[in-house]
């Protein structure tokens, strides 16, 4: 049962890093942002073709991050310049056609047959009471812990975490001033694409890769954002790691297996309905 | 004034005749011979290989004059792996180009899609890869590979019949339309063996992370496991193992685990794995072999099972339209395939054949290999077939 815990930590970490770059740009720009995943699996598959030309590992990851936060710093200066005033529904929907865009290049570049992609961390383990600690596990799990707190300390703590949350809540006043806005809101997007491509690279060994369903990440990732309410690190970063482990452990229960794609939306539900009980929702939210 | 007015009306004339008598020359002979096909080229899971290697058949059969002076003419239509474009392709097939029979379609929606319009045409498919259930269970459709259903059947008896193990589990797709594909194998094992399975699992989805089921398998005590995932779920499922540390379990696989791809990504973490390979092994040097080996490098097509079943749906039919006494048409090649009873070919271990049954899966036997040193050998040097 641990075991299966365990192995979902790694789909789980992933979509704790996704869904915190979600919550990032939502809180900095006001988008929800769906072409969030394409561009992590945009940058991961830039990394694997060099990969597979003969380039070290680390040279691969390191451009996957790259591309990843390019490709994002792009389109968050599209966002900004032109649909900084529009509505959230425009917003949503500029983003949705470029991530139909990316795919479609994606498709064009890589193709779209299926790749075998080796593993990052290949054989180290450690056994620990019967369990087996594989080594991608305490990676990315260590990986998602750490960013989350980091993020959450940079944003309660220091001057410049107060820098970007004055931008998110009041963005006219902030550069009044004499925040620089545009600035902080283009590095903010930039280091979001960088963590997903990041968090991509990381996870697409453990499933059947195309890109197409790797960039099908990002409905587990949404779920995960929901969790806080798109508005909270801390709340993505748990509710990926407890969705992850919640499929990983669904599969245990011979009687839940077959539902396992719908675990996610249930817990969500289970949460919202529990945390926003005292909350009445209208047009606003 | 009148010589011209009469002048003009012989030219006229005799420009009639002239084109008249070009039209009657019988343009029959030189008219191509149309052959079809409905593929999933590009789309989530693609098979393009079968379609490729039929087409480089025709091309080699045109090159040397076509059939009784006809060229082929070889359309493969992409259907993108979904049902809707897949009728329109084969409507697109049928009623505009008047295709006489379709051959080497290699889909996952296209039998479901069309088979009850291809019974209303009266026209056959050759399937070069049968994927989904209705391809090996309608009267039109009679595809040259096992098929996964018939392939899991065929590895399950491997597992217990063969190499003897106890507790066999299965792990198949839970794709819903493969659903009945998979009742009908197990249920055909179990009839034969008259055992039954310790692990029945059918809930996979394309997406899903394999490592859960891997642990399922560890859980229950499997001596041999049977997974029907295609090369890139292999691949997850084998690091997987390694990763859990999952030991003392026979891994047996389906033929999409049979490429060289395999055996390079894993290395040393694919070692004593099995598949089967529903055709010849292509990656031995049987002589069976050489003319599909040479044709499919010289037209860069990659060589796997799939390319092979392509060449072999593209090469019987070639023999059946130049074994046709009459003309060849729709109608007459129907006839001529719902007459075909047995084709030997040393490319598949049982005969070829299409005849009026209500169902057709001809080739229900496998030959396994097992990754030896980071190399696929054969291990079963005769065809494994399943009884009925």
């Amino acid at each position: 049962m641990i075991q299966s815990l365990l192995v979902g930590l790694i789909p789980g970490s992933a979509y704790a890093l996704i869904a915190t770059s979600l919550v990032l740009t939502y809180r900095m720009s006001g988008v929800m942002n769906f072409s969030q995943s394409v561009v992590g699996v945009f940058g991961t598959y830039v990394g694997l073709t060099l990969y597979g030309s003969g380039y070290p590992q680390w040279l691969a990851i390191l451009v996957s991050v790259l591309v990843g936060a390019a490709l994002s710093l792009v389109i968050g200066a599209i966002m900004t310049k032109w649909f900084d005033e529009a509505t959230a529904l425009v917003k949503s929907s500029v983003t949705i056609a470029l991530m139909l865009a990316l795919l479609a290049l994606g498709f064009r570049l890589f193709g779209d047959a299926p790749r075998s992609i080796p593993r990052l961390f290949p054989g180290a383990a450690i056994a620990v009471g019967g369990v087996t600690f594989s080594a991608s596990v305490l990676i990315t799990t260590g990986l998602a812990l750490t960013v989350g707190v980091a993020l959450t300390l940079l944003l309660e703590f220091t001057r410049l975490g107060a820098m970007l949350r004055a931008v998110s809540e009041r963005r006219i006043t902030a550069e009044l001033l004499g925040i620089p806005a545009t600035m902080l809101i283009r590095v903010v997007w930039a280091c979001s694409g960088a963590l997903t491509a990041l968090a991509t690279t990381l996870v697409a060994p453990n499933r059947p890769s195309n890109f197409l369903t790797l960039s099908l990440l990002l409905l587990p990732a949404m779920a995960s954002a929901l969790f806080g309410l798109f508005r909270s690190v801390p709340a993505a970063l748990a509710g990926g790691i407890a969705l992850g482990m919640i499929e990983g452990a669904s599969s245990y229960f011979d009687a839940v297996g077959p539902y396992r794609q719908a675990m996610p939306f249930v817990v969500i539900l289970a949460v919202l309905s529990w945390s926003q009980r005292n909350q009445v929702w209208d047009a606003s939210r | 004034m009148r010589n011209l007015a009469n002048y003009r009306i012989e030219m006229i004339a005799s420009a009639v005749l002239a084109a008249s008598i070009g039209l009657s020359v019988p343009a029959r002979s030189a008219e191509p011979i149309k052959i079809g096909a409905v593929s999933t080229i590009t789309g989530p899971f693609t098979f393009p290989e079968s379609s490729a290697a039929a087409k480089a058949v025709f091309d080699r059969v045109n090159a040397g004059g076509g059939i009784g002076g006809r060229k082929i003419e070889y359309t493969v239509e992409d259907d993108k792996g979904d049902p809707g474009v897949a009728a329109q392709a084969a409507h697109r097939l049928v009623d505009e180009k008047n295709v006489v029979v379709n051959v080497a379609s290699a889909s996952l929606p296209e039998c479901a899609a069309n088979a009850a319009y291809y019974k209303n045409k009266n026209i056959l498919s050759i399937q070069g890869t049968g994927v989904d259930p209705v391809c090996f269970s309608s009267p039109n459709i009679s595809p040259v590979n096992t098929g996964p259903y018939l392939g899991l059947a065929v590895s399950l008896y491997f597992a217990s019949e063969v190499l003897h193990k106890g507790n066999v589990c299965s792990f198949s797709s839970g794709i819903p339309i493969q659903a009945v594909g998979w009742q009908r194998a197990i249920d055909r094992y179990t009839r034969v063996t008259g055992k039954a399975l310790k692990v029945d699992d059918r809930t996979m989805q394309p997406t899903d992370d394999v490592a859960p089921l891997v642990l399922r398998a560890k859980r229950s005590g499997c001596d041999a496991v049977v997974f029907t995932g295609i090369e890139p779920q292999v691949v997850a499922w084998m690091q997987a193992v390694k990763e859990q540390g999952v030991t003392g379990i026979t891994w047996i696989f389906l033929t999409p685990a049979y490429t060289v791809n395999v055996a390079k990504v894993l290395g040393a973490d694919g070692e004593g794995i099995y598949a089967n390979s529903e055709f010849e092994p292509f990656l031995t040097s049987s002589e069976a072999l050489d003319d599909w080996r040479k044709l499919m490098t010289s037209n860069k097509i990659p060589l796997t099972s799939f390319s092979e079943g392509g060449y072999l749906a593209a090469t019987i039919i070639v023999d059946v339209m130049k074994g046709m006494k009459g003309e060849v048409t729709r109608e007459n090649v129907t006839a001529a395939l719902q007459a075909l009873d047995t084709y030997k070919t040393p490319l598949i271990g049982s005969s070829y054949s299409f005849g009026r049954d209500a169902a057709h899966n001809p080739n229900s036997s496998s030959k396994f290999v097992q990754i030896k040193d980071g190399n696929w050998v054969v291990v079963t040097p005769d065809f494994v077939t399943l009884p009925n």
